[in-house]
């Protein structure tokens, strides 16, 4: 019961039909509802998902091994081995990233050195077993590749 | 005579029959509304826009297991949804849909019967159909349920009362308590002019009465669970639901018939008329469910007192003087 109301719009419910005004006119408006299984819903271009790994010109991943990857990340879900290759050149062993611990905070981005390792835009990783969410060199070539053909779209 | 019986039931399976499928429809036209207000989409999924939704819903509501809670009271517990909802259906059998015609040169009578004291009739029902409320509350032997029950009890007590003597402002015009002749009363002018006071005092009163929009109180899903039907399940529950649904359509029908001249209205038949203005109450329900916040207990326990009640009564003696002084 408000005090300071003035006897008019205490009779004549004037704010309820205003506010009944509003609803009515929000009625005909479009819907802005994205329907998700058969519309996709918008991703912004600073979306972080699942990650990805650039390659040069002969396909081979681009990262060197440096393990600054590993060291920043604060969930520590990037497990890296390398070997000494013949040559004396670093090889890479392993490359994996566990997605059911990761933050996507995109620091493993940033501290990387030779532009390898990055956030794609994907986010449909669901997997039955906790052991499906580790991903390997492969899988993270593979992005790229998916990353690369819906940037030519 | 035994042909007037055999009509008779034919009359009573039609009518269940429209209602029901009304009040499922209600629910999808709820949602859907809703919905668009708050400029969303609604079921879109199940059929043509949705609309098969409240077939699909009735079916997962009886395919679900009715369990019954192991301390409640048993007989009482199984009782209160067919309370609830035989009130609400019964109350149908005096609501005339259009007036007497002649067909095959038989006289038809499109509503079940014409008492002369239907109005009484509904508003006792209405009374009856707070039973079922009530016994619920009590016997799912849940504090919720019952705090729920109890809200809605003093609710329907308080709102009662406004109801009944806003409606009295219209009988005092008609000069009967029979529906019909109320619908009759209004050839010329419909009611709603002359007792736009009791107007405006019944509908608080019946959307408060129905437990809906502003005033759902019992139900409360963010302070009570869900008030009384909190314990039910699978299609007890639905039986609270079809209650709710047909009591808006109750409301809806006798504010129709009392206020804007039931099937009184121009070119049309009657009957589109009768229906058009219901459908129109029922959107009122739900644009007012889409705009409004719920009041708190105290205030709705005050405007139904210190605010309806006089308001009412100040209007019946207006009313009555000058029905006095015509006559």
């Amino acid at each position: 019961m408000a005090k300071n109301k003035n006897i008019f719009d205490y009779v004549f419910f004037t704010e309820i039909l205003q506010g009944m005004g509003v609803t009515l006119k929000h009625m005909f408006k479009k819907p802005v509802t994205y329907k998700y299984p058969y519309e996709a819903t918008p991703i912004f271009e600073r979306f972080r998902g699942v990650h990805y790994m650039k390659t040069d010109e002969d396909g081979n991943p681009k990262c060197v091994g440096c393990y600054l990857c590993e060291r920043v990340c604060p969930s520590e879900c990037i497990h890296i081995e390398t070997d000494a290759g013949p040559n004396g050149e670093r090889l890479i062993r392993k490359y994996e990233i566990e997605l059911d611990r990761c933050i996507y905070c995109g620091f493993c981005e940033e501290a990387c050195p030779v532009d390898a390792i990055h956030m794609g835009r994907s986010y449909d990783v669901v997997r039955p077993t906790r052991e499906g969410y580790r991903v390997n060199m492969k899988f993270l070539v593979d992005k790229y590749k998916e990353y690369l053909k819906d940037k030519g779209e | 005579m035994l042909v007037g019986i055999i009509l008779t039931v034919i009359k009573i399976l039609i009518v269940i029959t429209v209602v029901l499928l009304s009040v499922a429809y209600m629910t999808w036209a709820e949602r859907k509304v809703i919905g668009h207000m708050q400029v969303r989409l609604g079921p879109t999924h199940v059929g043509w826009k949705g609309l098969l939704q409240p077939i699909a819903d009735g079916l997962k509501l009886l395919m679900k297991e009715d369990l019954v809670p192991d301390m409640v009271d048993k007989p009482v517990f199984i009782i209160a949804p067919l309370l609830s909802l035989i009130p609400a259906l019964s109350a149908f059998a005096v609501i005339p849909f259009a007036d007497k015609f002649v067909i095959f040169g038989k006289e038809v009578q499109p509503y079940i019967s014409d008492i002369n004291i239907g109005l009484l009739y509904i508003l006792a029902l209405s009374s009856v159909g707070t039973y079922g409320i009530i016994m619920s509350g009590w016997a799912s032997n849940s504090k919720y349920a019952l705090l729920g029950s109890l809200r809605s009890s003093a609710q329907v007590i308080s709102y009662e009362t406004a109801m009944g003597l806003s409606l009295v402002g219209p009988v005092l015009l008609a000069g009967s308590l029979s529906l019909r002749d109320i619908t009759i009363a209004q050839k010329g002018l419909w009611f709603i002019v002359p007792q736009i006071v009791a107007f405006v005092v019944y509908l608080i009163s019946a959307i408060a009465e129905t437990n809906r929009a502003p005033f759902d109180l019992p139900e409360a899903e963010t302070e009570l669970v869900a008030g009384f039907h909190v314990e039910y399940s699978s299609m007890k529950f639905a039986l609270f639901f079809l209650a709710e649904y047909a009591n808006m359509y109750v409301v809806s029908s006798i504010a129709t018939i009392v206020f804007l001249g039931g099937w009184n209205g121009p070119i049309l038949p009657g009957f589109v008329w009768f229906v058009l203005k219901v459908l129109f109450f029922m959107f009122l329900y739900l644009w007012l469910r889409a705009t409004l916040p719920r009041l708190r207990f105290d205030q709705l326990m005050s405007l139904g007192w210190k605010v309806l009640i006089p308001v009412a009564l100040a209007n019946l003696l207006v009313t009555s003087i000058i029905v006095y002084i015509v006559r």
